[in-house]
């Protein structure tokens, strides 16, 4: 008897050894998480941040040469003979001539809204108005003309909200929070007040 | 009789002086009258057409009318094209997956011939013939790739072949003149970096004039776009590059 008893014994514990493993198997399909202690959410607070400006006046897209301008955000770069483009992110395009480069000098500036492309081929510009591409003839580019607005040339990168229509004019302060919400195509973004906004929205790093 | 064929052979002399002066033609296909962008550019103008990079498309458009683009296709790119670089029949498009090449033999409709891919990153893309050379930039916006300056042999334009990784930090645009990459640092400034062997490409000095984003090689000058405006660069000495032009705004 004291032979069996130990028989079973053995026998038990064997089984054990053979189960245990598989235990653990099955450990991970119990949540152990569940009555973790979380810290509680935070609900969101308003902050100081930018909420965009909006108007339905379209007029304001129309492409226009004016007298040299302050840089506000100074953007992409592009080459013609001896004239030198820049965009400044939102607002257009900087004239610079170049003929003397120790004399390079800001000689205008071409208001397109939502600017940030440029390129050229002959007297004619093809840059975006946002997502539009527009076309414009620059022969007297103190006197520029708009030959064409093809509308959501490429809106592709703001629709997958890669490239949000946002981003065309950029929020005046990094660090801080923007309203991304609302956004209309029937209206046109002019620019960003600053006013309170949830800090679970759009942040500008 | 011999009077006229003393004009004609004068006459194309000066047409030979005339096309050896303009400044345009320096680099991308650009006979047809179109400037040069920077390696940031997501616009672009060759063989007559104007290419726009998307999301994940270039978009294609004939000029044969100026005043009126033709939309001709669609191509389909990597995930998230960034920038767009015509030279001679190909465009090198930089995209946060790799670098895709495509043929422009056919301008209106681009054909997709080799890619090289790697990880995420923000990445535009200067070449010449047989090498090209792409800047790879992590982080939190860009993704997880080692920062640095990537080379490929494109010799087989089909199969790009990485030949080096140079490590350096924070690359933005870079432009590419004779057997010397600038490319742009942010505010660690601009380095000029030497490959005449792609295999071991070697830094050579560093300007910290400014907070570089982009360049535009142009015959003898570097147009450079910096944080504040531009700044240009006689680059006919390139051992030792100097400031020549600042605009002031």
């Amino acid at each position: 008897m004291q032979r069996s008893e130990n028989y079973f014994c053995l026998k038990a514990m064997r089984m054990l050894l053979l189960i245990l493993p598989f235990t653990f198997l099955l450990s991970s399909c119990w949540d152990f998480t569940y009555n973790r202690s979380s810290p509680p959410l935070e609900p969101p607070k308003m902050v100081w941040g930018y909420k965009p400006v909006f108007t339905v006046d379209s007029s304001i897209l129309k492409i226009s040469a004016t007298s040299p301008q302050a840089v506000q955000n100074p953007g992409k770069i592009y080459v013609k003979g001896n004239l030198i483009f820049q965009n400044d992110l939102g607002s257009g395009i900087h004239v610079i001539d170049n003929t003397v480069p120790s004399a390079a000098a800001n000689i205008g500036f071409i208001k397109i809204l939502g600017n940030s492309e440029i390129s050229i081929k002959g007297n004619t510009l093809y840059a975006n108005s946002f997502t539009d591409l527009v076309v414009v003839d620059i022969a007297d580019w103190q006197n520029v003309k708009e030959l064409k607005r093809i509308k959501g040339a490429f809106n592709q990168g703001a629709q997958a909200g890669g490239y949000p229509v946002y981003n065309y004019i950029p929020v005046p302060e990094r660090g801080v929070y923007y309203e991304c919400a609302g956004y209309n195509l029937t209206h046109v973004l002019t620019g960003w007040v600053k006013d309170s906004v949830l800090n679970n929205n759009c942040f500008y790093p | 009789m011999h009077s006229i064929k003393k004009i004609s052979i004068a006459g194309v002399f000066l047409l030979w002086f005339a096309i050896g002066c303009t400044k345009d033609g320096n680099n991308a296909a650009d006979s047809s009258g179109a400037g040069t962008g920077g390696s940031l550019a997501r616009f672009t103008i060759a063989a007559n057409h104007l290419y726009l990079a998307d999301y994940n498309e270039v978009h294609v458009y004939d000029l044969a009318n100026a005043a009126d683009p033709t939309k001709k296709t669609t191509v389909n790119v990597g995930f998230g094209v960034e920038t767009i670089y015509p030279y001679k029949d190909k465009l090198f498009i930089g995209s946060r997956d790799g670098m895709y090449i495509f043929s422009i033999a056919n301008p209106s409709f681009p054909v997709k011939l080799g890619e090289a891919r790697h990880v995420r990153s923000c990445d535009p893309v200067v070449a010449n013939d047989t090498i090209a050379y792409v800047t790879l930039q992590g982080g939190s916006a860009c993704g997880p790739a080692q920062d640095g300056l990537y080379v490929y042999n494109i010799k087989d334009i089909t199969k790009p072949v990485q030949t080096s990784l140079f490590p350096i930090s924070t690359p933005f645009g870079l432009g590419l003149k004779d057997s010397v990459v600038f490319v742009c640092r942010g505010s660690s400034g601009l380095s000029l970096v030497n490959v005449k062997d792609p295999y071991s490409p070697k830094l050579m000095y560093t300007i910290a004039d400014g907070n570089f984003k982009d360049v535009i090689p142009y015959d003898d000058l570097l147009i450079c776009y910096v944080s504040t405006g531009l700044l240009v660069y006689d680059i006919s000495n390139l051992d030792q590059v100097k400031k020549v032009g600042e605009v002031n705004y």
